[in-house]
């Protein structure tokens, strides 16, 4: 994927990924993590900051970075390298608030042909999941490997 | 301890930074909000590896046998969000006749077919293909 990405450091079962986000707020440790559902072979994708002094991360914070288009590419390149060892994982993603949910839905609209090459994508709206086309506002997404 | 890698013969996908060890995270449970959210969803939803998906994203649907009818008012039911009990109320019955009718809609009466589909507020239509 030719976005400019950070450089993604992975536990050697896939399921984590962590990366340092570089902006004018600093340096934002960041973590992607892949929970797998009891449901067949679907996984949920979250990603969040790590909270200073803890050992949490945080998925509802705003760090204003200037990069969430550096970041958003880092979340696909671990979908895309946790895909290539789960073939036939179903990745779930939703927004922690709407207006997040929105940016990804932009985000995956800019990239969408690049994303097709690679993806399967779904759009979740009014509780039916649809093939994902651009200018259409989704509550959730869902993406397979090709 | 790192190691940097490639696990892929696909060079699009670029190397990234394994590290050693367990996943200390493994059995830690992150954004427990999202994931119960997420959970939801899935549940509720007829989902693209459900057999029957292609089917529901056609507006347009054809049946090959009487047994069908039951999918398709599954279906309809479900694009509609309404539950077999709401639909039940609706026209009069028993929940548990809305049960059986979507899995064996053999004995129905065409009328009530017909009635079913009124409330779901979908048009049927018959088309008769004389075959050469």
């Amino acid at each position: 994927m030719s976005l400019e990405r950070y450089q993604l450091e992975a536990y050697e079962d896939l399921m984590t990924f962590e990366f340092i986000s570089k902006g004018p707020k600093g340096e934002i440790q960041k973590i992607i993590v892949f929970s797998k559902f009891e449901k067949r072979n679907y996984y949920n994708l979250a990603f969040g900051d790590k909270i200073e002094g803890s050992n949490d991360f945080d998925d509802e914070t705003v760090s204003n970075n200037d990069d969430y288009q550096k970041i958003l590419a880092t979340v696909a390149k671990a979908v895309l390298i946790f895909t290539d060892k789960n073939k036939d994982a179903w990745i779930i993603a939703t927004g922690s608030t709407k207006s997040r949910t929105r940016l990804y839905q932009i985000a995956i609209s800019k990239n969408l042909l690049e994303l097709q090459t690679y993806f399967d994508i779904y759009g979740y709206k009014d509780k039916k999941w649809i093939k994902f086309e651009k200018n259409m506002a989704y509550e959730a997404f869902l993406v397979k490997r090709k | 301890m790192t190691e940097k890698i490639n696990t892929t013969e696909n060079t699009e996908i670029k190397d990234f930074i394994l590290k050693k060890g367990q996943n200390p995270y493994s059995d830690k449970v992150f954004f427990q909000k999202k994931f119960e959210k997420a959970e939801a969803i899935l549940s509720e939803s007829l989902l693209p590896d459900d057999p029957n998906f292609e089917e529901n994203l056609s507006t347009s649907k054809q049946i090959d046998s009487i047994s069908s009818i039951g999918l398709l008012i599954k279906n309809t039911r479900l694009e509609r969000n309404i539950t077999q009990e709401a639909l039940a109320q609706k026209l009069n019955v028993e929940k548990a006749l809305i049960v059986d009718l979507e899995k064996n809609p053999q004995s129905a009466t065409m009328a009530f077919l017909v009635k079913v589909f009124q409330v779901l507020n979908a048009k049927i239509t018959f088309d008769v293909i004389l075959q050469p």
